[in-house]
């Protein structure tokens, strides 16, 4: 459940990326197609070279990818560190759920051996 | 595995459980260490203390084996004990020698934790909640905390649930 892996590196700027939710809200825009910094910065009431900015602290972490040929570079997601993260909360949540659920089940036999202790014999 | 009490209120990390247990069974299994080995390694292997000072402003260090061989050493600082009703500690993972080190699976997670467990009774059955926040941590820690924490139970994106539908069909 905790492999000791390559993830710290690569998984570090992905949560400094999803701390904020300017950030988060143009992830989930992205989900739905691809987009360019205009279409992208009009919900937001914020300059271009602000949304720009978070735009490249998406792209460091890997979490968007900006076209190269067309004139508009459209930015389009890429979910494969955002799965990554998605994981690695989960494993934070199950090693918890997990050690939960055995206490559940340690009380339970504790619990019938002081019954059978309590019954005459 | 669905337990809707679970949920993220303000800046904290929360997990909730409720045992069909009186609050005074439920107490001593959760601070005596012979009773803590039977149940709190996830990976349902060995667990053992090298030291534990159950009280307040006192520690322990434990580890836990992991499915690959290995041992999973982690220290806690107890702040408060209030039996029956909270223990407060602060939570790192350590090595053998009890020094406090980086979550094995992120440099940058905090390495502090401060988690607070509060029991309360009612009919006969207990509620365990646990809540976590970072302790004494760096700007660097605090980020990484507060970009996993939304996705801790509702997803990055709270109410926009293409990205969860986008990233179940990545999972297919």
């Amino acid at each position: 459940m905790i492999p000791q892996d390559l993830h710290s590196d690569r998984l570090s700027p992905v949560f400094a990326a999803l701390a904020d939710p300017t950030r988060r809200a143009i992830l989930a825009r992205l989900s739905s197609g691809e987009a360019s910094v205009t279409e992208l910065s009009e919900p937001f009431k914020m300059s271009l070279p602000a949304i720009s900015k978070h735009l490249k602290v998406l792209e460091r972490a890997g979490l968007i990818t900006r076209g190269r040929e067309a004139q508009w570079r459209p930015c389009k997601l890429d979910a494969g560190p955002l799965k990554d993260a998605s994981d690695w909360v989960e494993h934070y949540r199950r090693f918890w759920e997990a050690s939960l659920d055995r206490l559940d089940d340690y009380l339970k036999e504790l619990q019938r051996k002081e019954k059978q202790n309590e019954s005459p014999q | 595995m669905n337990h809707p009490n679970n949920a993220v209120t303000g800046e904290d990390f929360i997990i909730s459980r409720t045992f069909n247990a009186p609050r005074d069974l439920v107490w001593k299994v959760w601070t005596e260490p012979a009773h803590i080995g039977k149940w709190m390694n996830p990976f349902g292997g060995e667990m053992s203390f090298a030291k534990m000072d159950f009280r307040s402003g006192g520690m322990a260090h434990y580890y836990m084996a992991t499915p690959d061989g290995g041992k999973m050493w982690g220290l806690v600082k107890y702040l408060e004990i209030a039996q029956p009703e909270k223990v407060v500690q602060i939570q790192s993972f350590a090595d053998a020698e009890g020094n406090i080190i980086s979550h094995p699976m992120s440099a940058t997670w905090p390495k502090e934790m401060h988690s607070t467990a509060a029991f309360t009774e009612q009919d006969g059955k207990t509620t365990i909640t646990i809540t976590w926040r970072p302790y004494n941590a760096t700007e660097v820690e605090q980020q990484t905390f507060d970009g996993a924490r939304p996705g801790m139970t509702q997803g990055w994106t709270g109410s926009l649930d293409q990205l969860e539908v986008y990233l179940k069909e990545m999972q297919a």
